[in-house]
Formats: structure tokens, C-alpha cells, sequence
């Protein structure tokens, strides 16, 4: 009878201790690597090197929201802009910018990667305003930590969003050290009194993050 | 005329005007798993990669695809994927390659986004491929080229490793000269080897020479055919501790810290590092005092702190004797520093002002009411 209690306690502290083993490889991720395989898909040549690391990008701020408003009436436009973590600014319109903060991308992989931006629309897609005039969909890429984002575009002015396929690159290399891996996208909408398109507007901003080689 | 009534209809009209910008979901996140793979190119090789996507959420649709160098030779398992999904690139490189070096192939996925309000934003994550194509002919990169930090008398080791990067293979006989202050020192040679293509050779040699303490540029230059260099830079250190800055200013009727910047000139940890700092007026021992003792690592630059007591000094120009010991060593400064008095407090005698102003200000107003009470009463009495 003794001999059955301690053989239960014991079998009863594996299972605990498996249990743990399982949960605790689950909460760190050790799964997310399983069935990770490189190979020949033939028997001819041969596979030199494989670097076992992940890209990973997160946007902390994946969204810029103004809700609804109107161009101040005899005024030829309203300007919204972002400025990193502050509240947006509305000029010339009764649209608020309290939920509007600039995009923030943060790089949480174990390389370096470079970043392109493209959107889907330009000014005029966007607003399509009578006169061809008073229209602006700009964008400005800043660090949000110092040293994030190096060798590309000019950081921290704004500029004219592109469509074009492939988009802006920003960063050759964006850092994935923590302290210098976040950068600020900031969006600037000139919206035209004599806008065509009316109601909702929207558009996709697609960020690529290519591991650096 | 007609079209400015317009403009003014319009911008009435713009009163209805209205634009929802705003959007979808809060945070987002995508990565692939590897983030690099590298090969050489070999005419006709086929080979595959597994790749894991991680940090999707776990409804996100997601597309895969390959784009940049030898995109048309990628075939997938799947395209669409859900979550964090594993998926498998089958790479069937073609027989011949246009473009010699490294090449790169993105296997990207990217975020499946359905329209809504406002500007969304679409993640697009890309994993490279390097593969690395022969040169034509011969061709060679430095890979490497080190040289180590040493003591005065202590070997210095030269460690240089070439690749050859050609589709032939390269004889090279590298060569190091080394310099100080423009003129040559030394020159270190490396006897002749062979270096196959896709394969690297290290050259490492301990040079003869006894190098004295300083700083020292090296270049190295191998040639096969076509002259390639770089550079390096390595010290020679001497057991040696610089006094390089001090604190100069004091306060009359204060105790104030003394710090002294040292650096080490020495290629080795140097322990019980402390200084001793005399204070004099006209010959005459005014103060002195000791720093605590540190341990100053190899080259490392660090700040000995002491307390210099100007309490009794009158103002004016003191001589100190900062001595730094280590060992058996001690290096010594003479400088002159200054005991001044104390900035004058601006922020307080504003404050002061305006409390006596507004004292003198209440002290008038009382002097008022009480006289024209004063007068009242006469008034009445009369």
C-alpha cells in the first residue's frame, strides 16, 4: 500500500513536471520553430550556410483616426497632420486629433532590416478635388529612437507619399537593438474645399521589411 | 465674376463635406522564420527552405511570394496562408546566372487586407535568400584583417583571411606594412598559397620586431592579378597612466569634489590606482587629500574623485601636486586652480525684493486706512 502511495506521488510529480516542461516551452516560443528545415531538393550541389534567425516587425500604432469633420466653410482646405506620439493638429477644419498619432514601427527580429513604404493612393486619388488643387497626402519618416533607421531616404521631412511599385526605401538598415529599433511614420492630409470624393476615405500604407543582408 | 460665386458655392457646400479617417484594428505584427539563408550558385541546383511565419495573428490571411534575383525559379507549397503557418520555398536555380556577386532573392508574406475607413496599414515581412554567384575569372575580397594590441616587447600577431569569390582560383602572396606617422616600420610577408573558388585562406603571422608604445596604422594589400587593400589600426601600450583633465574652480567656504580624468596607456588591467593631491599657497601646504583606489581596465579612460577643502581659503590662485599612483609608478601634474567666491544667488534676491516689496506695499496700505479712519473720526467729532 506504501509502495503504491510513492510510486503515485512520483508519477503524480513527472506528470507535473511534464506539464510544466510543456507550458513553459509554449509561453517561450520553442515551438514556433518547429519543423524549420532547409535541404537539396536534389542530390547535385550542396547548401552552404543557414543563419537560424527571425525577422519579426510590430506596429505598435497600426491606425489614424480623426473621425469625421468639415472644411471650415470659405476656406480653400483643411490640413490634418501627425507629430510622433502628440496629438494630431487640424487646421482650417472641425476634425479631431486626439486618436491621431503617427504610425510607429518597431523592429523585434534578430537582424537588421531595411524598410519601404508605399501607399495605395496618391493626393488626388485620395480626394480627387475639382480644381486639381489644395490636395496633399504626405508622409514623414522619423527615429522615435535615436539611431533606428540609417542609409536611406531623408528622414524627417515630409514628402509626397508614393504608389509607385516597390515604394520609398527609408532604412537600409533598421536596427533590431532595443533603444534604437522604432521609427515614426507621420501622415499630412490637405484636404481641398471642393473635394469630389466624399464619405469615408480610406487607403493601405503597406510596410516591407526585408532582412538586411 | 461667375467663378468666384462658384468657388463660394462650393465652399458652402463643403460644409456637408465629410471625411471618416479613421481605421481597423490597434497593433499588428509579422515575422518569418529564417531571416537568412545563404548558398553559392551552381548551375542547375535545386534545393527548398521551410519557412515559419510568427507573431500573426491567428485569423490573419496572409500571401506568399518571391520577388528580386531568381524570383521566376521559386515555386511554393502554398501561397495562402492563415496564422502562423509553415510553408516551403522549392528553389530551382537556373543553369546559367546573369549577374556575379551576391544576389538576392526576398521570399516575402505579406498581410491580406480588406478595404475599409481610413488609412490602414499592410505588413509585408521578407526573408533573403543570398545566393552567392562565381565571378568570371579570378576574383578575390579580403575577408578579414586583424591585428591584436599588445605591451612594448610583447609579439603583435597579424591574422588576415582571403576569399576567393571567382570562378577561378587565385594565387596570392598578401603583404602587410605598417606605419607610424607616415613612415614605414615594418613589413610583414606572407609566403604564396593557392585559394580555390567559393573557399578562403587565413595568413597569420607574429612579427620579429619589438615595437615601441604608440599607435599604429597597418595596410594590408594582396594582389592576384588585381590589387586589393584595407586597412587596420593596433597599439602598442607602455605602463602608463595620463593625467588628462582636473577640476580648476572652488568656491570660498566649501567643500567641494575634486575629480581627475586618467587614461591607461597599458595593454593590461592596472589595480590600486589612486591618487594624492597637495594644495599649496606660496610654498605653504594649504590642503591635501586621496582618492580611493580603482582598477583601471586595459586603455580604459576613468575619473579619480576626491574632497578639496576650501573652507578657510581666501579667493585667489592655489598650486596643486595631482599625483597618480599604480604600482611603483606615479605620474605627476602641476596646475594652477582657482577658489573664487560663490556666484551671487539672483533667483533669491529677486525673491527677497519681492517679499519686502510687497511688506512696504501692505505697510502703506495699513498707514492709509488708519489715517483715513483718523480723519473720519474727526470729521464726525466735529
Amino acid at each position: 500500500m506504501k509502495l503504491s502511495n510513492n510510486l503515485l506521488f512520483i508519477v503524480g510529480v513527472t506528470l507535473d513536471l511534464f506539464l510544466i516542461l510543456i507550458i513553459s516551452a509554449h509561453l517561450f516560443g520553442i515551438f514556433d520553430f518547429k519543423g524549420f528545415l532547409t535541404g537539396k531538393a536534389t542530390n547535385e550541389g550542396h547548401l552552404n550556410i543557414t543563419i537560424l534567425t527571425a525577422i519579426n516587425i510590430n506596429l505598435t500604432r497600426d491606425s489614424i483616426n480623426w473621425s469625421s469633420g468639415i472644411v471650415t466653410p470659405g476656406e480653400n482646405n483643411a490640413t490634418l497632420y501627425t507629430r510622433g506620439n502628440d496629438t494630431g493638429v487640424v487646421q482650417r477644419g472641425n476634425w479631431t486629433g486626439a486618436d491621431a498619432r503617427a504610425f510607429v514601427i518597431a523592429n523585434i527580429g534578430g537582424v537588421n532590416c531595411s524598410i519601404k513604404l508605399q501607399t495605395g493612393k496618391n493626393a488626388h486619388d485620395f480626394f480627387n478635388s475639382l480644381t486639381n488643387s489644395n490636395e496633399q497626402y504626405m508622409w514623414n519618416v522619423s527615429n522615435k529612437e535615436s539611431n533606428s533607421c540609417s542609409e536611406g531616404a531623408m528622414l524627417g521631412a515630409w514628402t509626397d507619399v508614393n504608389k509607385t511599385s516597390g515604394g520609398t526605401e527609408f532604412c537600409k538598415q533598421f536596427d533590431n537593438h532595443q533603444g534604437s529599433n522604432e521609427i515614426y511614420v507621420d501622415i499630412l492630409l490637405t484636404i481641398p474645399y471642393d473635394a469630389q470624393n466624399f464619405g469615408e476615405q480610406s487607403d493601405t500604407l503597406t510596410v516591407t521589411a526585408d532582412a538586411a543582408g | 465674376m461667375m467663378g468666384i460665386e462658384k468657388r463660394v458655392m462650393i465652399a458652402v457646400l463643403g460644409i456637408f463635406i465629410f471625411f471618416i479617417l479613421g481605421c481597423n484594428k490597434a497593433d499588428a505584427s509579422l515575422g518569418l522564420t529564417p531571416a537568412l539563408v545563404q548558398t553559392d550558385f551552381e548551375p542547375g541546383f535545386s534545393f527548398l527552405v521551410n519557412f515559419n511565419v510568427v507573431g500573426a495573428d491567428s485569423s490573419q490571411k496572409l500571401e506568399v511570394y518571391a520577388a528580386g534575383d531568381f524570383a521566376q525559379y521559386v515555386q511554393f507549397d502554398k501561397t495562402n496562408l492563415t496564422g502562423a503557418e509553415g510553408f516551403t520555398a522549392y528553389i530551382n536555380l537556373p543553369e546559367t546566372a546573369e549577374k556575379p556577386g551576391k544576389n538576392k532573392l526576398f521570399i516575402r508574406v505579406r498581410e491580406v487586407v480588406e478595404a475599409g475607413a481610413g488609412i490602414g496599414t499592410r505588413l509585408e515581412i521578407g526573408a533573403l535568400v543570398l545566393i552567392k554567384v562565381p565571378y568570371p575569372g579570378k576574383y578575390a575580397e579580403i575577408k578579414s584583417f586583424s591585428i591584436n594590441d599588445a605591451n612594448e616587447g610583447e609579439p603583435v600577431n597579424f591574422n588576415l583571411e582571403v576569399e576567393s569569390l571567382g570562378a577561378e582560383a587565385v594565387y596570392v602572396a598578401p603583404n602587410i606594412k605598417v606605419y607610424a606617422n607616415g613612415e614605414i616600420v615594418d613589413e610583414v610577408n606572407f609566403g604564396g598559397r593557392a585559394v580555390n573558388p567559393k573557399t578562403s585562406e587565413g595568413f597569420s603571422k607574429v612579427s620579429d620586431k619589438t615595437y615601441r608604445a604608440g599607435i599604429y596604422n597597418a595596410t594590408a594589400t594582396v594582389d592576384y592579378g588585381k590589387s586589393i587593400k584595407q586597412e587596420a589600426i593596433f597599439r602598442i601600450g607602455s605602463q602608463f597612466v595620463n593625467i588628462t583633465n582636473w577640476s580648476s574652480n572652488f568656491f570660498v567656504g566649501k567643500i567641494s569634489e575634486f575629480s581627475i580624468d586618467i587614461e591607461s596607456k597599458w595593454n593590461d588591467d592596472i589595480s590600486n590606482v589612486h591618487a594624492e593631491v597637495e594644495v599649496s599657497k606660496d610654498s605653504a601646504q594649504v590642503d591635501f587629500f586621496r582618492t580611493p583606489s580603482i582598477e583601471l581596465k586595459r586603455w580604459e579612460t576613468a575619473s579619480l574623485k576626491g574632497f578639496f577643502s576650501s573652507e578657510k581659503l581666501k579667493k585667489g590662485v592655489y598650486q596643486a601636486n595631482i599625483s597618480v599612483i599604480y604600482g611603483s609608478k606615479k605620474t605627476e601634474k602641476f596646475v594652477d586652480i582657482n577658489v573664487v567666491n560663490p556666484p551671487v544667488n539672483v533667483k533669491l534676491i529677486i525673491i527677497i525684493a519681492a517679499v519686502c516689496a510687497v511688506l512696504i506695499l501692505l505697510v502703506i496700505i495699513i498707514l492709509y486706512l488708519l489715517l483715513k479712519k483718523n480723519k473720519k473720526k474727526k470729521n464726525s467729532k466735529r
